[in-house]
């Protein structure tokens, strides 16, 4: 479960990004943030990732205020979610499979577990044929599902996804929400961030609108 | 343990691929750890060897003592008696006058002396020889001091001067080598660390995607402690070939001066021991400067 208490985060300077935000979100649920750019939807993600602290209010996920971890505990924090960007964020050196098995070696998992559950998430963004390449050498599009299937390849409990199918054609998109809904329906809650109200829509699920940094 | 085994294999393994990814890079840092390290090992060597040298000059070593001529031979018997007796003493000698004439003049010099004085000048001469274990100055120094408060023992010489002069020079090489080492060792730490500064500045995009997903500070640290610790090992390789080069090029420098010192041998080349502990050394030191400065370089990386 998550729950935002009075959250604002204000950048040096004055600029607030998001104000005095308030909500719940379930273990189960799948969630879409949506609203203009400079709305508050990134910003919000990253506070749900750590990647940013909040200025004032309270984050709390799974019981666990997350202005209570220490440094040391943010990895691990980190390692229990699912995040993918609209830029993948991808090791250009290492290849499709290393990258997608990057979450089970930081666990320290068995080579022949990465490798199923690789190969699982991969043919599930349709690029299993494509294991062997280097990032560099795949379209915008098929990063972008190399860095869907690394979010996914290790079952997290909270997935972040910020305009996962920005990059992506119709076909594709109506694809990777089609994972995303599979995940959620085993119970991981999913956080997705996007401006595709069609897409929205299609998907039958609640919706934060975010407008100026306050929810509306 | 299995987990640990696994992280630290994959830890290996990205250590490697970065490693091979910039090969200059790791040539020439390796080549300049190799060069620092040259200097202390080399005089490393040269102190162990300065260290046998002395001991075998010491091994020779000797005393010696007048007992004059008015001395009656029971009494001069007694002496030597005495000194044969005395803790670490391995053999006393008593060389005759007339023995010191035949080994200082020819036969014709001696007997034109001879017709010139009524008889032989020269007094009896003992020499003592310390037994094997009495390498130490300072021990020589002590029984040299007990054999001269014997009685009928006059105007001694002995080659204690020298040795302490020689002493005090090898004690100067060692510290001065061990000053050395300090100080070169401390270039070591900071080379592997601006070495892996460059490197975490490559990869600086690789480690804050690592953290975004959650990788720990211990998992990213890993590969870094391995890379610290393969410069160590080829920058000692480097080191240790190369002061067997100038040890081998030195041998026929070497050789006529050891003579002019009465010494038997060369500069040996470095020993198995040697060429493990400086590995060892420098492995460990790469290590170190990994862990202490890559920890900093990489707490001030985060992910966006």
């Amino acid at each position: 479960m998550i729950i935002f208490n009075q959250v604002t985060k204000r950048y040096p300077g004055g600029y607030e990004a998001l104000s005095q935000i308030n909500f719940r979100m379930e273990q189960n649920e799948m969630v879409f943030l949506t609203g203009h750019s400079g709305a508050g939807k990134s910003t919000l993600l990253k506070l749900l990732a750590m990647l940013e602290s909040p200025s004032s209010g309270e984050i709390i996920v799974n019981e666990q205020p997350l202005n209570m971890l220490k440094k040391y505990q943010v990895a691990h924090y980190r390692s229990q979610l699912g995040i993918t960007f609209q830029s993948p964020h991808l090791l250009n050196h290492r290849t499709v499979f290393d990258n997608v098995a990057l979450p089970l070696v930081i666990k320290g998992e068995q080579d022949s577990f990465i490798a199923k559950r690789v190969h699982a998430a991969l043919d599930m963004v349709g690029l299993l044929n494509k294991q062997k390449m280097l990032p560099v050498h795949l379209s915008c599009g098929e990063q972008q599902r190399v860095g869907i299937a690394r979010a996914v390849v290790h079952k997290p409990s909270l997935l972040l996804a910020d305009e996962p199918t920005g990059n992506l054609d119709p076909e594709l998109s109506a694809e990777v929400m089609s994972v995303f809904t599979q995940l959620n329906q085993v119970g991981v809650a999913i956080m997705i961030a996007t401006h595709d109200l069609p897409l929205i829509a299609s998907m039958k699920h609640r919706m934060i609108m975010l407008k100026g940094g306050r929810i509306c | 343990m299995q987990k640990w085994l696994f992280l630290q294999k994959q830890a290996f393994k990205t250590c490697f691929i970065n490693l091979k990814a910039q090969p200059i890079l790791t040539m020439i840092t390796s080549m300049m750890i190799g060069f620092i390290l040259i200097w202390p090992t080399f005089l490393w060597v040269l102190s162990i060897q300065a260290k046998d040298i002395i001991k075998d000059w010491q091994s020779h070593a000797y005393f010696t003592f007048y007992v004059p001529n008015s001395v009656k031979s029971a009494q001069r018997e007694d002496v030597i008696t005495r000194l044969k007796a005395t803790d670490h003493v391995q053999k006393v000698k008593l060389i005759t006058p007339e023995q010191s004439l035949k080994k200082l003049l020819t036969p014709e010099e001696a007997q034109s002396l001879l017709q010139n004085t009524t008889k032989n000048p020269l007094p009896y001469i003992v020499e003592v020889y310390p037994d094997a274990q009495m390498l130490q100055e300072d021990q020589l120094m002590d029984l040299y001091n007990n054999i001269a408060n014997l009685p009928f023992l006059e105007s001694s010489k002995n080659d204690l001067g020298w040795f302490q002069r020689l002493s005090a020079f090898e004690k100067f090489l060692n510290h001065f080598s061990l000053l050395l080492f300090g100080i070169l060792m401390l270039g070591v730490t900071f080379l592997v660390s601006n070495t892996l500064r460059m490197v975490i500045h490559s990869r600086y995009d690789e480690i804050q995607i690592l953290k975004l997903i959650g990788a720990s500070q211990r998992f990213i640290l890993s590969p870094f402690l391995y890379a610290g610790a393969f410069y160590g090992l080829l920058g000692a390789m480097v080191a240790i070939l190369s002061v067997n080069i100038i040890i081998c090029l030195l041998q026929d420098y070497f050789k006529p001066l050891a003579v002019l010192y009465n010494y038997v041998g060369m500069i040996p080349l470095m020993s198995v021991m040697q060429v493990f502990s400086v590995m060892g050394i420098a492995i460990c030191l790469g290590w170190a400067a990994a862990w202490v400065f890559v920890r900093y370089y990489l707490n001030a990386i985060e992910p966006v």
